[in-house]
């Protein structure tokens, strides 16, 4: 093992070391709820239990079955947000005519929670995944469309100035100054909405569909099966988790390769200071 | 002539419609060569007027004239620079120092070239690979330099360039500025509230008053270079002009 390898594991090690053990003690505090019978068996099945339906829903193939549909339907409805919601928010904040006049239904509608909607997408789209899609797209577009349209805010003027006087373009201007500047704060838009997306994709799954990890837990409850019901809320908050990982991800190398990437490679010193010789005259 | 600003007014609105004439029909003629410092307080309406010189910015009555010519939009051959340096903070130095002569369109071989050339000019080799926020504001101001010089200019339009850096780091800035423009000669328009900044650099320069919006006053510096800021000619000089700027000011 080289030594930087070592250096990442040990530095791994160290900042897994505390959430670990706060995993820990949460998983000891309900086995501790349930065998002092604060909390009835009934009422909240321990951990082991909840591990083995976990290993139920795994080894019996629901689990992938249900994961899938969950997925498929969130990259849609997700998708569909972000490749509506970016452009429209770019040209939103772009032009203040097009601001004016949208921005106050924009702020009628916003508020209201996806979930409200459920009843009018079952009406439109029936029960069925296009009603679900709906739902998680209504929960990220606004979002995403607010974020884009603010994050114009971002671009300093100046920079805008001096791009024009070197005879920059709009289309220059856009490709080479506007994205570039406002590209983090899309990004945060992208994650902001993606949490809320998944939140709503099993509220829209509890109600529209027949399938998937909202669907699941509707369908472990009707069983009686509590111990499912927390195994596929806690398969939600990992994938969950890992989502917004891989946007994260996603977001970074996108940017470093488009050249948007606000991060310096590594370097000795952060400021090298004015050392050098006087050089104007050099030539 | 090289630069004129024929009877330029400009007006801005606040927010609540209020009209703010910053500029009141400013005349200034600027000759080709020229190191014209105009110095005033600050919101006296400077860097409105670099702007209008570059074209970025209209005015609302009155023309600008470079060459003869009416400036009615920006144009790579008088280039404004920045306070605030107005670099790119996702491109390294060369990349920053690149940027115009990308939007030129000039193929990169001859841009890598080009841009390396004013890199060394400006005592920046070495130190291509580094992005903004790696750097002091010193040689922020140099790369902003050597990217307005890129496209070879034929004005230089300098916003209080060195106002934001520390006074030894200006200074040296200021003798580097000097002798850039001997070996240019370029037009520079540098915009400063240091009276004694225009005085070691200029070879004119331009008191500029709030209340009227105007220049009210422009003067030759006859000091030999290089200039020294104690000296005693020097010292009469700025006192003499300050006297001038302090009137011009209606407390």
């Amino acid at each position: 093992m080289t030594a930087k390898m070592y250096a990442h594991f040990k530095n791994l090690s160290r900042s897994a070391y505390l959430p670990v053990l706060t995993f820990i003690t949460f998983l000891l505090l309900w086995q501790g709820l349930v065998e002092t019978n604060l909390f009835p068996r009934a009422y909240l099945p321990p951990p082991l239990e909840v591990a083995v339906a976990l290993l139920y829903l795994t080894g019996s193939g629901l689990l992938l079955e249900h994961i899938g549909a969950s997925l498929w339907r969130f990259i849609w409805g997700y998708g569909l947000a972000a490749a509506a919601g970016i452009p429209l928010g770019l040209l939103l904040g772009r032009t203040n005519k097009a601001r004016e006049a949208v921005g106050p239904l924009i702020q009628i509608l916003r508020p209201i929670s996806p979930i409200a909607w459920i009843p009018l997408a079952i009406l439109w789209f029936g029960t069925g995944n296009n009603a679900a899609i709906f739902i998680i797209f209504l929960a990220s577009f606004f979002i995403i469309l607010l974020s884009a349209a603010a994050s114009l805010n971002q671009v300093e003027k100046n920079l805008l100035d001096m791009a024009r006087n070197f005879g920059a373009k709009e289309k220059d201007l856009l490709l080479k100054v506007i994205l570039p500047a406002a590209y983090p704060q899309i990004l945060l838009g992208l994650q902001v909405a993606l949490g809320a997306a998944w939140i709503h994709l099993v509220a829209g799954e509890m109600i529209a569909v027949q399938s998937g990890l909202g669907f699941l837990i509707i369908d472990s409850r009707n069983l009686l099966r509590y111990d499912s019901v927390i195994a596929a809320m806690l398969v939600i908050g990992l994938l969950g988790l890992f989502i917004n990982w891989f946007i994260k991800k996603a977001g970074d190398t996108a940017a470093r390769k488009w050249g948007f990437s606000y991060a310096a490679p590594e370097s000795e010193s952060k400021v090298a200071g004015d050392k050098q010789s006087i050089l104007f005259g050099e030539k | 002539m090289k630069v004129k600003l024929r009877e330029i007014s400009k007006v801005f609105y606040s927010e609540k419609s209020e009209e703010k004439e910053v500029l009141q029909r400013l005349s200034l003629d600027i000759y080709e060569g020229d190191f014209f410092c105009l110095v005033g307080t600050s919101g006296s309406g400077k860097s409105t007027l670099l702007k209008l010189i570059a074209g970025l910015e209209r005015p609302t009555r009155g023309e600008v004239l470079i060459d003869d010519q009416l400036v009615e939009r920006p144009s790579a051959k008088q280039v404004l620079i920045f306070q605030d340096y107005a670099l790119l903070p996702w491109r390294n130095v060369q990349d920053n120092v690149e940027f115009g002569l990308e939007i030129q369109k000039i193929p990169p071989a001859k841009r890598r070239a080009t841009a390396e050339k004013y890199i060394r000019l400006v005592g920046l080799n070495g130190h291509e690979g580094k992005y903004p926020r790696e750097l002091s504001g010193g040689m922020c101001q140099r790369v902003a330099v050597a990217r307005a010089l890129t496209l070879n200019p034929e004005i230089l339009l300098m916003d209080e360039p060195f106002s934001a850096l520390d006074t030894i780091t200006r200074e040296r800035l200021e003798e580097e500025m000097v002798r850039l423009w001997e070996l240019e000669r370029k037009t520079i328009v540098f915009v400063t509230h240091d009276l004694r900044e225009a005085l070691f650099l200029g070879t004119r320069v331009g008191i500029m008053d709030s209340t009227y919006g105007r220049v009210v006053e422009t003067e030759k510096i006859e000091l030999p270079r290089p200039r020294r800021s104690g000296s005693a000619a020097f010292t009469a000089l700025q006192d003499r002009l300050k006297q001038k700027l302090a009137w011009g000011r209606a407390i």
